[in-house]
């Protein structure tokens, strides 16, 4: 989205403009809700907290900043809506029960896409392997393409800890890809294949 | 991570060096999209247009109208109920008398 249009954006949400909240709705939940179903890998709680993140917009908006950068500022929100989730989640002595019989829901997301590759569906799976403080630098980053200063923004961190966080979640990725080539490469027979 | 790995400086492109092994990171760009099914994004969006409506000191209709006539319904219930009282009160006080 041009930096204009968006800055319309911000000012009808400012305003109170329901279209152009419905505008930004439209424009952004994919990307938002994206980013919440690669960190959490379960559909129903990305779609939960993509709501959350919304709502919390939606009573943030009369106090928005003019030069807001609507990306950024959801991405934060909904970060931390999935900090929260997390935290309420690892008391939920309940959830005990689930531990390891729940599959990777962006994987099977990822598997319903008609064009997706199995390369990319390994990267995918890797993804989930990794702790969330690197699945969240990775897709800030590489996935939404922001700069170093806006990642950093949203994970309230500096620079400086953001570029150290960024290589070693690039060298765990790196590292589970290559554990899995390793893996797949041994289950082919030696004398190889018929 | 090693302290070694902490204190060199981290390249942005030094996973596109060779472009025979593109980095993890590279395939990252390529992760396809992913949206919520359009019953449940209908759902969180009426629920966010509420949010935002509040927010703005609108929406609400029929809570704030409920809310309006309750603010005039409780006082004069409670007057209806302490005039009744009193006049059985008094009536009753007439009887004994009586």
């Amino acid at each position: 989205m041009e930096r204009e249009s968006e800055l319309l954006l911000v000012s009808g949400l400012r305003a109170g403009d329901t279209r152009a909240f419905s505008k930004t709705f439209e424009a952004f939940r994919p990307r938002v809700f994206a980013f919440l179903l690669r960190l959490s890998r379960r559909r129903d709680t990305a779609d939960d907290l993509t709501q959350e993140t919304f709502v919390r917009l939606a009573k943030a908006s009369p106090t928005l900043a003019e030069d807001t950068r609507l990306v950024p500022f959801l991405l934060t929100i909904a970060r931390n809506v999935f900090r929260s989730h997390r935290r309420w989640e690892m008391l939920d002595l309940s959830r005990i029960f689930l531990f390891g019989s729940e599959h990777d829901e962006a994987v099977r997301a990822h598997d319903e896409k008609a064009h997706a590759s199995r390369a990319l569906r390994e990267v995918e799976v890797a993804m989930g392997t990794l702790s969330v403080a690197h699945r969240e630098v990775l897709l800030l980053v590489a996935v939404e393409g922001l700069d170093h200063d806006a990642a950093a923004k949203v994970l309230a961190i500096e620079g400086d800890a953001l570029r150290q966080r960024l290589s070693r979640a690039r060298k765990a990725l790196a590292e589970e890809l290559s554990r899995r080539e390793r893996r797949a490469t041994v289950k082919v027979p030696q004398g190889g294949l018929p | 991570m090693t302290d070694h790995d902490a204190a060199k400086p981290p390249n942005d492109h030094e996973s596109s060096r060779d472009p025979a092994h593109p980095a993890p990171e590279d395939a990252l760009r390529g992760l396809p999209a992913f949206d919520m099914k359009p019953s449940d994004a209908s759902k969180a969006e009426r629920a966010a247009l509420a949010a935002f409506e509040h927010a703005h000191g609108r929406g609400d209709r029929e809570v704030r109208l409920g809310a309006g006539i309750a603010r005039f319904a409780v006082p004069f219930g409670l007057a209806a109920v302490v005039v009744v009282y009193l006049s059985w009160a008094v009536s009753a006080a007439t009887a004994l008398q009586q």
